[in-house]
């Protein structure tokens, strides 16, 4: 926990969390080391449970959209709507038999779970969620991620050796042969951010975005359009990074059954699910701090700025919509529990934005790029596996190079 | 350039299916319901499971040649003009649901219903039986009848000197002295 | 016994079992796999040297590079599952003399005894130990040492870091027109 100095400096920040972790420290550290490590682990795993709050929130949340987007309804039985759902899945989970099959390199089949999720939870220590709310503000902070990214690796490949199945194995070849290429253009891409900051500290990179000009300051925005491509180029390789659909060749499951985690069941196998899930988030985060301002708020209160119409005309799309929502749909059949919900969902979303502003306005960025995953995963089909490499090698790592060129370019001269 | 073009249009066709799912999940309804609290109403035509009026049936066997898969079993019994069906059965879990029987039966006997929840369970059940007649306590017997010889044989099989009321444990028991 | 004493001696347990591992399993794919933790030890170690970018270096390279390669290797290998390793031990004694030496010199350029009590790398400072040592300059700040890495590599020693890149793009295209089909 270290308490970012130039945060200060930050405009009309008047975040009570962030007031309470900047003081807290340096209190607690006052009363000995045994102390701050305790808060520290406290917090750490605080953080924990807050990712697996948000996997369950997020698997019943898939399981909505992929169903609304598929005109089905979803989980409906347990509890109103299915909510229930995301308690219920981790208990089954855990009750579940722990099996390894007989021919299976026992040790090894054993640890591959707990690597792939301690390296993707590890990843967490340096996500800047506020000013002040950062378990570690590394130097390194996002070649922090990068490298931490191969134990993920690692371990899948370790699974899938492990399992003595042919489908995990033909599963730990895809995963090696497409994470070791799309690593090139996400980093290439990463490398473009940092050349503008001049830093791979992620706090430092997004207080380079923090401005009074709020959206405008966003590396998104900067040089028009070099920036996008190369978020798009993240975004993309991202996705691949993390098995997530269009590229979820390593768990094709109408190839390889399941890939890696064919061979395991109960909570072994949901450490998988838990960390692909996770990963999505780190690749969310990371995208949000690189290239979407991070914590950064928009500037909403301020008129005629850019985000003051876009923040209240989205807004203002929200309300049409649920206004249409609720006449059309809602209304005529009755379900005003639907009404009441979504109703209470904004007034919670409005009073995190007041409340916490910096943690929710990073949240909010996060979770609108894990739904912009989910709306990816339930519109494209999966690509062959030479589709897969044509487009790493052939696209995104030449577009990726291009932009670090110019990029090079602008740095020079315009900056 | 067609390198340049392709990529544009990777980028364009997935804007498009994105745009797509998109319109679904925020503008259309939901297509499924709620199944066993709400139900679809079904069209009048409906071919559900058929069913025989036996009052109107002439037992010409029409309908048992037009299905295509044999699964209308008809037996009479009797002889001139007291001929009449004995047994009518129909194996809805080999039919098809064509509907060729409706249209081939004359007197409109057979007819499709708009019952569809056919889950049973026992295998037996999915026989409708529409049969008529005296001797229609006759069906159970005939099926109770199988069962019989089989407890006798599996005795048999296990040796002659042993009893029959060690059903499982016989064969191990052969095999000590 | 301070909180980074235990977090060093963790780590080289962690290191050297598994570097154990690696030199006796008789299973490839186990050394392999025990290989990954002992690099991931060592990248420990200099996480708590204060090396921050070497650690992170040593994970990317040798863990998302190197590693990832031989387990590559190791599954496009026909049947490795039934190769046994033999790993009997040849040449025990002149062995471990050599290894002895090797160690003994090590230590002795490193400084193990040049003044009386540990050298500077040996010890563990608390706190303001180091801010009194980084005012007198007797270890240097590790702050930044990613800034520092990377002024170093561009101006002092920017030839060997061209050359090196060089040499790996050499490496790079050698292995594309070895590994690339006739074309006619």
């Amino acid at each position: 926990m270290q308490p970012v100095t130039a945060s200060v400096g930050a405009p009309d920040l008047k975040d009570r969390l962030d007031v309470l972790l900047t003081y807290l420290p340096s209190f607690l550290s006052s009363h000995g080391e045994i102390v701050s490590a305790v808060f520290l682990l406290i917090v750490a795993l605080a953080v924990l449970l807050g990712v697996s709050v948000y996997v369950c929130l997020a698997v019943w949340l898939e399981r909505k959209i992929s169903a609304d987007m598929q005109d089905r309804l979803g989980p409906m039985r347990v509890g109103w709507h299915g909510v229930v759902q995301m308690l219920v899945d981790p208990v089954k989970l855990a009750l579940k038999e722990d099996l390894c099959p007989g021919a299976a390199d026992r040790p090894f089949f054993m640890l591959a779970p707990f690597v792939v999720l301690a390296a993707s939870f590890a990843t967490f220590a340096v996500m800047p969620f506020s000013a002040a709310f950062i378990l570690a503000d590394l130097d390194i902070g996002v070649l922090y991620v990068a490298s931490v990214g191969a134990g993920v690796l690692v371990g899948l490949v370790m699974a899938g050796w492990a399992s003595n199945n042919k489908w995990a194995l033909f599963s730990a070849i895809r995963t090696i042969a497409m994470l070791v290429s799309y690593e090139i253009p996400v980093g290439l891409s990463i490398v473009t951010v940092v050349m503008m900051v001049g830093s791979l500290s992620t706090q430092k990179i997004v207080l380079a975005q923090l401005s009074d000009a709020g959206m405008a300051g966003w590396h998104l925005f900067r040089f028009p359009p070099v920036f996008m491509v190369s978020f798009l180029v993240f975004f993309i390789a991202g996705l691949a990074e993390v098995n997530r659909t269009p590229f979820d060749l390593a768990e094709a499951d109408s190839e390889l059954v399941a890939g890696f985690h064919t061979e395991y069941s109960g909570m072994r196998w949901s450490f998988f699910f838990l960390a692909e899930y996770a990963d999505m988030l780190i690749v969310s985060m990371l995208g949000t701090v690189l290239y979407l301002g991070g914590w950064a708020p928009l500037t909403v209160t301020r008129p005629l700025t850019i985000d003051f119409w876009v923040f209240w005309g989205m807004a203002a799309l929200l309300a049409w919509y649920l206004h249409w929502l609720w006449t059309r749909i809602y209304l005529p059949r009755g379900e005003y529990g639907l009404i009441v919900v979504q109703t209470a969902i904004l007034i919670a979303i409005a009073l995190a934005l007041l409340v916490v502003p910096s943690l929710a306005w990073f949240l909010i960025k996060s979770l609108a790029l894990i739904f912009v995953m989910m709306w990816l995963r339930w519109t494209l089909p999966r690509p062959r596996i030479d589709q897969l490499m044509y487009l790493c090698w052939k696209v995104l790592i030449p577009v990726a190079f291009v932009n670090l060129f110019v990029v090079g370019v602008m740095r020079l001269y315009w900056r | 350039m067609q390198y340049v073009e392709d990529i544009f249009r990777t980028l364009l066709t997935c804007a498009q299916g994105m745009r797509i799912t998109m319109r679904h999940l925020l503008f259309t309804d939901n297509i499924t319901v709620q199944y066993p609290d709400h139900k679809r109403v079904l069209p009048e035509r409906f071919r559900g499971v058929l069913h025989a009026d036996s009052t109107k049936c002439t037992g010409c066997t029409l309908c048992a040649r037009a299905c295509p898969v044999n699964c209308i079993i008809i037996e009479f019994e009797g002889k001139g003009k007291d001929r009449r069906v004995a047994r009518f059965e129909i194996d809805i879990s080999t039919c098809m649901w064509c509907g060729l029987c409706v249209e081939a039966c004359r007197e409109s006997a057979i007819e499709t219903t708009l019952e569809y929840e056919i889950s049973c369970y026992v295998q037996d059940d999915m026989r409708l039986k529409f049969g008529l007649g005296p001797k229609k306590e006759q069906l159970p017997a005939e099926r109770a009848e199988p069962p019989a010889p089989q407890a006798p044989s599996s005795g048999q099989t296990g040796g002659p000197s042993t009893p029959p009321e060690s059903p499982g444990g016989s064969a191990p028991g052969g095999q000590q002295p | 016994m301070e909180a980074i004493d235990l977090i060093f001696w963790i780590l080289a347990l962690v290191t050297c079992g598994s570097a154990v591992v690696v030199a006796l399993s008789p299973k490839l794919i186990h050394s392999v796999f025990a290989l990954f933790f002992a690099l991931l030890g060592v990248a420990g170690l200099y996480a708590a040297l204060g090396a921050d970018f070497l650690a992170a270096a040593q994970v990317i390279v040798y863990i998302g590079g190197i590693l990832v390669l031989l387990i590559f290797g190791v599954m496009l290998t026909n049947r490795i599952g039934q190769s046994h390793l033999p790993n009997e031990l040849t040449h025990g004694v002149s062995g471990s003399i050599l290894a002895a030496l090797v160690l003994v010199a090590v230590l002795r350029f490193a400084g193990a005894w040049r003044d009386s009590g540990d050298p500077a790398w040996a010890r563990t400072y608390r706190s303001d130990e180091v801010s009194q040592l980084a005012k007198t300059e007797r270890i240097p700040a590790v702050k930044n040492t990613t800034m520092t890495l990377g002024v170093h590599l561009l101006t002092t020693y920017v030839v060997p870091f061209e050359v090196a890149s060089v040499v790996l793009l050499v490496a790079m295209i050698g292995a594309a027109s070895i590994a690339r089909k006739e074309v006619d």
